[in-house]
């Protein structure tokens, strides 16, 4: 009996370490990683408040900031040889496929099964969608009489001075919208300088849009979806349309910094990223999660019967420079 | 014989030890200044020439072929002129009321007056939001009063700029002038009215010719003041796409689509090195002409202003001034902190003390904020009143022939906008030190080393000031006694100038404790300070947290601030500002 409990014991102390009961929770990985993101704060200290918990080793340190601000930084340490982050998470895809394409990116494939649409793994699995967000036309209930339904309401006369948009030189979902619709013959820059006639506010990031249409200082904008519902499940007078040309698919990739001095841990979260915990985490801060199986946000359509616009990575990588010069020209802003 | 003698070798090998050890002292601070300053400054002015590893004046033709520079600089002269003209006619004004008339309850008003030169100007700015955004406090109360669809006045751009500059600037020009009124010789002014000029005779006749030098540096270091400052402009600048130097060129840095962007800001940086540096040229210009004033005489029997019927009109014009500039903007912060969700009226339902809660415990970068802001300043006080110790004590014993240099070192990283000094510490140290290894980016040492550049000079002038009074005969004495120089230091020096030291080491604390202008570009993860927070959060759109936490660091502001007040009032002689 001794020697039969001891190996009974014995095998499932080992079936215990070895066999994750999600992944990433596995023999105890220690160490700091620094995160670099855009991700909201609060949204982004919810989640690593909650893996360390799950993983009492692992410390997160976040760099937080727009997607301009954090690829800045991410450049000035490039120029200087390494990049000082372990993961990367923000809304500049082409940034990251230039970092890919330099093979700074660690190819991991997260162990999610199939249970992930490959398309959110890109490059080879160097970088990893981990929930959606679109750009959509968003508006402010008390002001807005006749429900928006195209990004072309934007430009309506009746909007003079109160349509706002996050700036490009911030918000990496702009930057890729802006972009997109350069390219697009729909839209194209003419869409802009609408906007610009029509005294569009080009406000800083996408939090800033919608506490502007909170508050009545603007009344439609184009911001980030999960915005608005959550602010509007908190009683705020707002609400979003999912615009009839379709909504902006703004890619927010996570990647590994190949290199990571704590690759262990790093991976470590990005597994995390994909459990069902965090997932229902990022619903509960109104995101669309990526899993299938987990229960959309309230008021959110199913995503295979959204109208979606993809964006132009081509065309962006291409004209980086020109598109913000010339909505700077546009604009006036930097 | 012996006896005699011994004394005599013993002074003459002391003498040797003493001058070799201040030859060592000295090799230390100028390393150290080198350092700290020079190199920054010269890989700036060098990498401004640099286009793609050439050296090149491209950046420069680049901006000079650029409309959008002249806009800017424009702009920022704008600002500056009107932020100076009007700061500097509020700051004599309140300066006259308070030392030169009956106004009732002039102590209680001249620290009052004082109060926003205690709060971070970027946190005022913020506050200036509140109220008057197009649905501010105020705007909403207007339009609720009067029935009109417009909002009363939206602070955002031009005009908003200059207000919330001159309403956190006047001080500087307030205590420069204080300080002259309250120093200058009666006998002048007693000698008018002698011959029976009226009181405003006298105050125009005789009084203000003799300050106005005084009064013009002060207006002058406003000047810069305004130029420099960032975080006003960028507040109350970015929702009405208006720029100036210090935005654009912060702008610039993160524009990392533009070639270059880094060697860009820095050639756009220049403009407001050679403002700065007329700027300063001009000072002693303006103060030579003040070796005519007779500034010195103790304010003794000084006859003041009779307000007559005038005193309570201009007491209810103070408080109404008090109530707009100061009381309004605070219990805006305040108010905006306690609502449950920015928009909402600020009715009783809606109030919470959540943003507090999630402030000091949700979100850890603000634990960590709180933290290394206190460990920035206070690290940073202490290695500057060290190495102003060592300046000063140096310049009071060595006669150094690179004097002008050493003084220059001090004044460039003060006198030059901080936007401009973060750039020079990024190029300087945006790569591992050679054979050492060490990076020094990306860590907290690179904000302590430009705190400790940027806010050096405080510490050396009031340092200096305080060794002036000790002679030389002093130190002398106590080695004759037998004492070894370090122990002359220690025992003789060191007691004399201790408050001094204090004061100094407060200067330098206070405006590094919500320091942004530096923070906000040499901050990294783990590094944030509470500037960068609260600058963050406003900027993300987490208007209340960013208002919880002005709330917590103005609080703490003007605590160490009263407590220290001394301090605070030496500044005058110190020729002090922030941006």
């Amino acid at each position: 009996m001794k020697t039969g409990s001891l190996f009974v014991i014995l095998t499932l102390t080992v079936m215990l370490v070895s066999v994750p009961w999600y992944a990433g929770a596995g023999p105890a990985v220690s160490g700091t990683i620094t995160l670099y993101t855009s991700e909201s704060d609060d949204d982004v200290n919810l989640l690593a408040g909650d893996f360390m918990r799950r993983n009492p080793g692992i410390t997160v340190k976040i760099f937080r900031a727009g997607s301009g601000p954090v690829v800045a930084k991410l450049q000035a340490e490039l120029q200087a040889g390494k990049i000082q982050a372990d993961v990367i998470w923000f809304a500049d895809i082409a940034f990251f496929q230039d970092l890919a394409r330099k093979d700074l990116l660690l190819s991991y494939s997260p162990p999610t099964g199939r249970r992930v649409p490959s398309q959110f793994h890109y490059e080879g699995n160097r970088f990893h969608e981990v929930r959606l967000i679109f750009n959509v036309v968003a508006f402010n209930t008390n002001h807005v009489r006749f429900r928006p339904t195209s990004w072309w309401d934007l430009t309506l006369p009746r909007y003079r001075g109160r349509a706002g948009m996050p700036s490009p030189f911030v918000s990496g979902a702009a930057f890729a919208q802006v972009g997109t619709f350069a390219s697009m013959r729909e839209f194209g820059w003419e869409y802009y300088r609408k906007l610009k006639d029509n005294n569009a506010v080009i406000l800083r990031s996408n939090g800033d849009v919608i506490q502007k249409l909170a508050s009545g200082e603007i009344s439609i904008a184009t911001v980030v979806d999960f915005f608005v519902r959550n602010l509007k499940a908190q009683g705020s007078p707002v609400d979003h349309i999912w615009p009839g040309e379709g909504a902006v698919l703004v890619p927010t990739p996570v990647a590994i910094v190949k290199g990571s001095a704590n690759e262990a841990a790093a991976r470590a979260w990005v597994d995390y990223l994909y459990t069902p915990e965090a997932q229902r985490l990022f619903v509960q801060r109104s995101y669309i999660p990526v899993l299938p199986d987990i229960p959309m946000p309230p008021g959110t359509p199913d995503v295979s019967a959204l109208k979606i616009i993809q964006t132009n990575l081509a065309f962006i990588e291409k004209n980086r420079e020109e598109i913000k010069k010339t909505f700077s020209e546009f604009f006036g802003i930097q | 014989m012996d006896a005699v003698s011994l004394p005599r070798t013993g002074t003459g090998w002391r003498q040797t030890a003493l001058r070799a050890g201040l030859l060592f002292a000295s090799a230390v601070v100028g390393g150290i200044l080198l350092i700290l300053v020079f190199y920054p400054s010269a890989v700036l002015v060098l990498q401004s020439f640099v286009v793609e590893g050439r050296l090149s004046p491209g950046h420069y033709l680049r901006i000079a072929r650029d409309a959008a520079t002249y806009q800017v600089l424009a702009n920022s002269l704008v600002v500056s002129t009107w932020a100076t003209a009007g700061g500097t006619a509020l700051g004599v004004i309140l300066a006259w009321l308070i030392s030169r008339t009956d106004l009732p309850g002039r102590r209680l008003w001249r620290t009052i007056l004082l109060l926003p030169y205690m709060i971070p100007p970027f946190i005022g700015a913020i506050a200036w939001v509140y109220l008057l955004s197009p649905v501010g406090y105020a705007n909403q109360a207007w339009m609720a009063l009067t029935g009109s669809p417009d909002p009363l006045f939206v602070i955002y751009g031009r005009t908003g700029i200059i207000l919330v500059l001159i309403l956190y600037g006047y001080p500087i020009v307030y205590l420069v002038t204080l300080g002259l009124f309250e120093r200058m010789d009666p006998a002048l002014e007693e000698a008018a009215r002698m011959a029976r000029a009226g009181p405003g005779r006298v105050l125009w006749d005789v009084t203000l010719p003799l300050i106005l030098p005084g009064i013009l540096a002060g207006a002058l270091l406003l000047m810069m003041s305004s130029l420099a400052n960032f975080g006003i402009p960028a507040i109350l600048g970015f929702p009405a796409r208006y720029f100036v130097l210090t935005t654009r060129i912060y702008a610039t840095i993160l524009n990392f689509d533009l070639r270059d962007n880094l060697r860009a800001a820095a050639a756009l940086a220049m403009w407001l090195v050679v403002i700065a540096a007329v700027l300063m040229r001009l000072q002693p210009l303006v103060l030579r002409r003040r070796r005519f004033v007779v500034v010195g005489g103790q304010a003794t029997g000084r006859q003041q202003v009779a307000l007559g019927r005038w005193r309570y009109p201009v007491v209810a014009a103070l408080a109404v001034f008090v109530a707009v500039s100061v009381v309004l903007p605070l219990v805006a912060v305040v108010l905006t902190s306690l609502i449950r969700a920015y928009g909402l009226p600020p009715a009783r339902e809606n109030l919470t003390l959540q943003h507090y809660a999630t402030a000091l415990f949700g979100i850890p970068k603000v634990h960590r904020a709180v933290v290394n802001s206190l460990a920035l300043a206070a690290g940073s006080a202490t290695l500057i009143v060290i190495l102003a110790a060592g300046i000063g004590y140096l310049q009071a014993r060595v006669r150094f022939r690179a004097a002008g240099i050493l003084d220059l070192l001090i004044t460039i990283p003060y006198a030059v906008p901080g936007t401009v000094v973060a750039l020079a510490m990024i190029l300087a140290w945006v790569r591992p030190i050679p054979f050492v290894g060490l990076r020094l980016y990306d860590t907290i040492w690179i904000i302590l080393l430009a705190y400790v550049a940027r806010f050096l000079a405080f510490g050396v002038r009031t340092v200096t000031a305080g060794l002036a009074q000790v002679h030389e005969s002093l130190e002398e004495a106590a080695r004759i006694s037998g004492a070894r120089p370090l122990d002359a230091f220690r025992d003789v020096v060191l007691p004399i100038i201790r408050p001094s030291l204090v004061s100094g080491w407060f200067l330098a604390f206070i405006p590094a404790v919500a320091e942004l202008t530096l923070s906000i570009l040499l901050y990294s993860a783990g590094n944030e300070t509470l500037g960068v927070v609260v600058f963050g959060l406003h900027d993300e759109g987490k208007i209340a947290l960013s208002a919880a936490i002005a709330v917590l660091v103005t609080t703490l502001l003007v605590g160490i601030n009263l407590l220290t007040r001394r301090a605070l009032e030496a500044e005058v002689g110190n020729l002090r500002w922030r941006s």
